[in-house]
């Protein structure tokens, strides 16, 4: 017992990152090194308004900025804007901090934020945000550190979507001049590109002009792409780099045991199944609930996330964040009775086959659809693997052709909007191809996003909550840990809590090197 | 001669534009699209979709398609990755050479150890240097690449820190790093053949050394040595040359799962991800790259034939 609370009050400060290490010991952080990211994926491209993996926005969160960004403790913090208001509820207007350059000696001006949200919103970009951004009916310069955006409706997430790295500012007169942001990058971060040797090297150095003094601390990053899971943390154990990202939850716990070794972590994926209610036998409802009374949680926690996690019996939106709706928590528990008769009041007394489809690419899928196939079996359901790999998977799950499909998600923002996603009829990531459609959600997500009053939208929240999960389009099975390890001596990087994990690059400013 | 080479070197280019013609259709035929996976799980509406796939030109028919590409790769143009945007042809020159120098090496250490315990154990044939040697050599030839490579990186990277466990060094950077990462994954390739060679140089010396010319040799009064070297081994060595083509061809295969493991950044990465992420453009110019290495290595040994055995160029 004593020893496991050691590990809980390691992994608490572990959690808790930068600030309270420097509280609990104080240690001077110490400029200089070059600190070596081993990156769990070969950056496709270097372009920051598009989503090109969490790996690549390592890399991205390092060199460039937006006018918020997501700071210590994954709170939203003035980045390149000092301040900004709300006009009425439709107009924001952003101040630009004075005297700030790009790395190549351009200032920054209202010019470059209009081009880059500009940018974001031409389908042509491809940009993660723009979907997010259709709100946006204008940006106006209105003196060069002052730019408005102007919105055709309220939208109360837009602050969290934009400090989102994607949220990026370009400058402008690079961008015309015919730069590639593909293959190049330059921004006004704490850190300047150097060059990228595909397969094998990118390569950032300390910006010694960075607006913000004192930081960063690192002389320069390298980032050495190691795809394979076990060979990164190889290279981890053997000091060839300092940190890794996307640790197998499986080897959290030996990862934590090893004294020269520390992971940084926090809870941000969650396993869910998601059905084709378009398709037989899952476009009975009753079929859907009894599935998601049948899959027994802890054990998936257990077996998947090697204990590092937490069923979803209710509410999807994690329990820490101010929409959590914690009425609905205990709605599906492990009821395997229950399930069988759901299932012979739907016209299956003897039970019923299925296939689930899960990408054979990622072990944490594989592993939950193998769970779920022994325990639904005990429920009738005999269940057949159809495991192809990712991109045939992505094909399929865009295509809509699929009876069951494993999925493990993040929230992208750290605003319950990202319901919409799972849930608004005319969204392309799933009801549109399948063909699920709920008014009442569709209202209550319209409503929640104009809405400002937080009261309001909690209320909002609670009943899409308690309505999905009656229709159970989704099951959600249980979040677990995701995190980076690194060497014992890495300091001052912070894991953000939550979903927002993904974007814990930004962190890099105030890392260092206690050797 | 000259009239065999060109028959020899107009085989091989066909049999290198089969493959691409193979590569090119098997890739359409599989399941997956490089537009999904590019726009993401989030971004693909079914509009998106279409104007991405025309603006990639992936919408025209598959014969324009084919015609467009081909013209192109006989141009050395092999066009840009759709995923990265950058020259195909570019990331090969930064790739191709990394894989070469891995590959030279390994095939230089598995030489330079097989052929002389090949010759050692012919020696003492059925004496306790040659069972200890095939010994050994049955052993190396159980455990595939990559059990070897993990037992190498556990021993030698992570508990007795002799050489970077994995990773990459440019030799501009820092020549010993260059070298000191090399040698993990190039025995551990040598290793893989090396009692391949071993055993056919044992089995060609032993057959050479009962034949008659040999008992000339030596009752002429030549020294063991010159024997060995000068008729024994050079008549032995045709069965070895084959078999190096064939495993210098298996090394090519090899290669890939052994750059993956030591994450060194040659080809194998490069196709990896473009399989999975189906970078058509990309994986077709890998893969017939590496289709040609073959070839080419298969021309090479038949012309090494005649070198060694000038009886071949007649026939």
């Amino acid at each position: 017992m004593r020893l496991l609370l050691g590990v809980i009050v390691t992994c608490a400060l572990l959690a808790s990152g930068a600030a309270s290490w420097g509280a609990a010991a104080p240690e001077q952080p110490k400029r200089g090194g070059t600190f070596i990211w081993g990156l769990s994926a070969n950056p496709p491209d270097l372009d920051p308004h598009v989503d090109s993996g969490v790996a690549s926005g390592y890399i991205k969160e390092a060199v460039y900025e937006g006018l918020v960004r997501y700071g210590d403790g994954g709170a939203i913090v003035p980045d390149l804007a000092e301040r900004w208001g709300l006009v009425g509820n439709t107009q924001y207007v952003f101040h630009l901090r004075p005297g700030i350059r790009f790395h190549n000696g351009d200032p920054l001006t209202a010019a470059d934020v209009k081009f880059s949200l500009e940018r974001i919103l031409d389908p042509k970009t491809g940009a993660a945000l723009r979907g997010n951004l259709m709100a946006v009916r204008q940006i106006e310069v209105v003196d060069p550190l002052t730019v408005k955006i102007v919105l055709s409706e309220p939208f109360a997430p837009l602050i969290a979507y934009l400090a989102q790295p994607y949220g990026a500012i370009v400058d402008a007169k690079f961008v015309q001049g015919g730069a590639n942001l593909r293959a190049t990058m330059m921004g006004t971060g704490p850190f300047k590109f150097v060059s990228w040797e595909p397969g094998q090297r990118i390569r950032v150095v300390r910006n010694e002009q960075y607006w913000d003094r004192g930081v960063p601390y690192l002389d320069a990053i390298n980032y050495l792409p190691i795809p394979d899971d076990q060979t990164r943390l190889t290279a981890l154990r053997a000091g060839d780099i300092m940190l890794a990202d996307f640790v197998p939850q499986e080897q959290m716990n030996t990862i934590q045991r090893d004294p020269q070794l520390k992971l940084f972590y926090s809870v941000g994926i969650f396993m869910c199944i998601i059905f084709n209610p378009s398709r037989k036998p899952f476009d009975d409802v009753r079929v859907r609930q009894a599935i998601a009374y049948a899959v027994d949680r802890n054990a998936i926690v257990k077996t998947i996330f090697d204990g590092r996690g937490t069923p979803i019996t209710g509410d999807v939106i994690p329990s820490a964040w101010w929409a959590h709706d914690a009425k609905a928590d205990g709605t599906y528990t492990y009821q395997p009775d229950k399930a069988k008769a759901l299932l012979r009041d739907a016209g299956y007394p003897n039970g019923l086959r299925i296939s689930i489809l899960a990408p054979i690419t990622f072990t944490l899928h594989t592993r939950t659809a193998q769970v779920l196939q022994a325990q639904l079996a005990k429920a009738g359901v005999q269940v057949q693997l159809d495991l192809p790999e990712w991109a045939v998977v992505l094909h399929r799950h865009l295509a809509g052709d699929y009876q069951v499909e494993v999925r493990g998600l993040s929230a992208s923002v750290s605003d319950p909007d990202f319901l919409t996603l799972f849930y608004q009829s005319d969204n392309p990531y799933y009801a549109k191809q399948v063909g699920f459609k709920d008014a009442q959600i569709d209202g209550w997500l319209e409503q929640a996003r104009v809405s400002g009053n937080q009261a309001l939208r909690k209320r909002l929240y609670a009943e899409i909550t308690e309505r999905a999960l009656a229709l159970s389009p989704w099951v959600y099975l249980a979040w677990g840990d995701q995190g980076e390890a690194g060497r014992a001596y890495v300091r001052g990087y912070e894991h953000f809590p939550g979903p927002i994990g993904r974007y814990s690059g930004f962190s890099l400013r105030t890392t260092w090197i206690a050797k | 001669m000259a009239a065999y080479i060109v028959r020899r070197v107009v085989a091989a280019a066909g049999m290198t534009l089969a493959i691409a013609t193979a590569v090119f259709l098997l890739l359409r035929a599989v399941p997956g699209d490089v537009v999904v996976v590019m726009l993401g799980e989030n971004g693909g509406s079914p509009e998106k979709i279409a104007a991405m796939r025309h603006a990639l030109g992936l919408d025209r028919p598959l014969p324009v398609q084919y015609g467009e590409w081909l013209g192109r790769f006989a141009r050395g143009d092999f066009g840009t990755s759709i995923l990265s945007g950058l020259s195909i042809r570019g990331e090969l020159a930064v790739r191709v050479p990394h894989s070469l120098e891995l590959g030279a090496v390994a095939l230089a250490a598995g030489i330079a150890l097989g052929i002389p315990l090949g010759i050692l154990a012919a020696r003492d044939a059925g004496g306790p240097v040659d069972l200890a040697l095939s010994g050994v050599s049955s052993l190396g030839l159980m455990f595939p690449a990559f059990v070897v490579a993990a037992v190498f990186v556990l021993v030698f990277g992570l508990v007795l820190h002799w050489f970077p466990a994995t990773g990459y060094v440019a030799w501009s950077d820092d020549p010993l790093g260059h070298l000191r990462h090399l040698v993990l994954p190039a025995v551990t390739l040598a290793l893989t053949f090396a009692p391949v060679i071993m055993r056919m140089t044992r089995a060609g010396m032993l057959e050479a050394l009962s034949q008659e010319f040999v008992r000339t040799a030596q009752a002429k009064g030549l020294a063991e040595r010159a024997v060995l070297v000068r008729h024994v081994l050079r008549n032995s060595l045709i069965p070895v040359v084959t078999v190096l083509g064939l495993q210098a061809g298996e090394l090519i295969g090899r290669i890939v799962l052994i750059e993956y493991i030591f994450n060194w950044p040659g080809v194998a990465t490069l196709l990896l991800s473009g399989v999975f992420q189906r970078d058509y453009p990309l994986v077709q110019a890998v893969v017939v790259v590496i289709a040609f290495s073959f070839v080419l290595i298969n021309l090479l040994v038949d012309l090494a034939y005649m070198v060694i055995d000038p009886r071949i160029r007649l026939a």
